[in-house]
């Protein structure tokens, strides 16, 4: 899962960050509504973190041209500005849920996980495909109800590939899902983690289709 | 104090009391002089007309009235009494003929002596009863005013009463209000004498609005401002509590420190802002040498900037090694200097140069402060100087407060801020000048 945090607090994004990554989230930080519009061009986002008062253009301006460009990913407002009419505005300009300064970093990763499954369809926490569970909150996956020990890269991908399943996906898309701005790209790496995967799970858990990438079919 | 119904109607009434009692002491004395006149005439025609051959019949006139009361004595010419009007007021013959006043046992005499014949007629009448006639005639002629004496005392208490009420509701409408209604009365229909009380009290209100919403814009955006760090050290709180390992937890410790050395710093500017304001007021001020400040405020920083490599003093002007005095608050100037000098240092990259001048004309002390830092573009120069106004395009955190404390202690000495590019072109050149309004000791 990637991530867009846009925040203008250098310390409060720090640890915003800090903490998402923790969670094994892919994270881009950006600090001004400049850069994240420049970040919102490619839409490989699958939620976006937005505080309002940042410099320059309001946040409030950078979502309204993201949901006008078709951005359908959602947005979690973090801000310090709390009266009813801020939040009414807020959600009524694209946002799904609204997140008031100070707030609990528990309560972050929990809203993040809940937006997150709401948008991909799903109303329980777990991903269920095939025997195969992915429990999003603990980060643990389970095979016909025996623990399966997977690589935080691996978790990601299976979970990019499960949420929802039987979605082709590229190789270059999974990439992005899989790492930040930051993070070194190995040649490749797609391939080995799929492999890695298969062999615990089974070939045909994974289907590559020539040319295109890779997909979780939905029954064999 | 009385009130300004009781004045009214003390002073009105006991002047209009004390204008009749004149006015009776005037009647009464003139009716006394006229009927002086016209007795005395009167007592004349008698003593020369009255026969005085029947004398030994009384001829005596009975009325009411006193004053119509007269002596006739007829005396021979051997000195003999002749006649008396009244056996009771026997009086002495007057020395000599025509009018005089004699005195008897009781009273006082007005007596016309004529001789006729060698008889002498003298016809006498009291002074006392002339005078109870003036004093009766005044007394009538005021005793109208009196009565109405009581009616004028309502009237007036009325009347007054009556003007005083648009006072009386001014007062009910400031005494309804409550402590946060500042709007102006806007009372229509004031007489003259109220309006420019009104006015005054509508100006009063209005500074009195515009300082209480200052206030508390303030205190909200203070409230507002102070989330961010705490919001801050919250997460970092949570981080280091979820620290797995001994370095991470190290890492987390120092980052946790940063984010309490912020909350802290804004706090303190805070503290800074508030006083700011209430200092300047209070301390009377008193020469500043502003060099000699400078000097003392780069002292205090110079370990900072050393340890970033930045080039931090002053420029040693023509103007020697004595500082240019101004009058003003030392501990406001120093945060002043204090201030724009942290700004230089935050926002100077290390290896970068702060210098700081003062040079003085005859006419005005100038403080520039130049950095060789990020600048600020010249679209926001103005607006840095709002409260929690942080520019774009830097990772620095600072309070938002730094340049609106200086820009208030700037006005606090009547003298101006201005920014500009720093000399080499980069950066910030931060120009205060001093001494437009008198502040100048010499």
């Amino acid at each position: 899962m990637r991530l867009l945090l846009i925040e203008d607090d250098p310390m409060i994004g720090d640890s915003i960050a800090e903490g998402l990554r923790g969670e094994r989230y892919a994270l881009d930080w950006v600090q001004d509504s400049q850069a994240a519009l420049l970040a919102l061009v490619t839409d490989v986002y699958d939620l976006l973190l937005l505080d309002l008062g940042l410099p320059g253009r309001d946040g409030l301006e950078v979502l309204r041209q993201y949901r006008s460009r078709g951005g359908q990913a959602p947005v979690l407002i973090i801000t310090a500005r709390d009266s009813t009419a801020d939040r009414v505005q807020g959600l009524d300009g694209g946002a799904d849920d609204y997140l008031v300064k100070p707030f609990d970093l528990e309560e972050l990763f929990a809203r993040v996980r809940a937006l997150l499954r709401r948008s991909a369809g799903r109303a329980l926490p777990d991903i269920v495909h095939r025997g195969v569970t992915l429990r999003m909150t603990a980060h643990e996956a389970l095979l016909d109800g025996q623990p399966l020990p997977l690589s935080a890269r691996e978790f990601a991908l299976l979970a990019a590939l499960l949420d929802p399943p039987g979605r082709v996906m590229s190789k270059a898309r999974l990439e992005q899902k899989l790492y930040g701005w930051n993070e070194e790209v190995e040649s490749n790496t797609v391939d080995v983690y799929v492999h890695r995967l298969r062999k615990k799970l089974g070939a045909d858990f994974i289907k590559n289709v020539r040319g295109v990438g890779y997909l979780a079919p939905l029954a064999t | 104090m009385r009130t300004i119904r009781s004045q009214l109607l003390l002073g009105l009434v006991g002047g209009t009391l004390a204008c009749t009692v004149l006015a009776g002491g005037a009647i009464y004395f003139k009716v006394l002089e006229e009927s002086n006149e016209l007795f005395d005439y009167q007592l004349r025609q008698m003593a020369t007309t009255l026969p005085t051959t029947q004398a030994a019949s009384p001829a005596r006139r009975q009325h009411g009235d006193p004053e119509e009361e007269v002596v006739i004595q007829v005396w021979d010419r051997n000195g003999g009494l002749k006649y008396i009007s009244t056996a009771e007021h026997a009086l002495s013959a007057a020395a000599r003929p025509g009018y005089s006043t004699l005195a008897s046992d009781d009273d006082r005499w007005r007596v016309y002596l004529a001789e006729r014949d060698g008889d002498r007629v003298q016809v006498a009448q009291s002074v006392s009863a002339r005078e109870e006639l003036a004093a009766r005639l005044a007394l009538r002629s005021l005793l109208p005013f009196l009565v109405m004496l009581p009616i004028l005392g309502v009237l007036i208490y009325a009347v007054v009463g009556r003007s005083l009420e648009p006072l009386t509701r001014l007062a009910q409408a400031l005494g309804r209000r409550s402590p946060s209604d500042l709007q102006p009365l806007a009372e229509r229909d004031q007489p003259p004498e109220l309006k420019p009380v009104v006015a005054a009290m509508d100006d009063l209100l209005l500074r009195l609005d515009h300082a209480l919403h200052s206030q508390r814009a303030f205190v909200a955006d203070a409230a507002h401002e102070l989330r961010s760090p705490l919001t801050a050290l919250q997460l970092q709180l949570q981080l280091a509590e979820r620290a797995t390992d001994g370095v991470q937890r190290t890492v987390a410790f120092t980052k946790l420190h940063q984010r309490l050395d912020r909350a802290i710093r804004l706090v303190q500017q805070l503290l800074t802002a508030a006083r700011q304001e209430a200092d300047t007021a209070d301390a009377a001020p008193a020469p500043v040498d502003l060099l000699e400040l400078a000097r003392a405020c780069i002292g205090e920083r110079y370990d900072q900037a050393n340890a970033r490599g930045i080039d931090l003093g002053i420029v040693e002007s023509e103007a020697g090694r004595a500082g240019p005095c101004l009058s003003g608050n030392a501990d406001s100037l120093r945060i002043l200097i204090g201030n724009l000098l942290d700004n230089a240092l935050r926002y100077t990259p290390s290896g970068g140069r702060v210098d700081v001048t003062v040079a003085h004309t005859c006419k005005e002390v100038v403080l520039q402060i130049a950095d060789d830092g990020i600048g600020i573009p010249p679209a926001e120069r103005e607006r840095v100087f709002d409260r929690f106004y942080r520019g774009a395009g830097h990772a620095e955190w600072g309070s938002g407060l730094g340049l609106s404390i200086v820009r208030s202690v700037a006005n606090a000495h009547g003298a101006t801020v201005t920014l500009g590019d720093g000399p080499s072109g980069r950066g910030l050149l931060v120009t205060v000048r001093f001494g437009s309004s008198g502040t100048l000791v010499r």
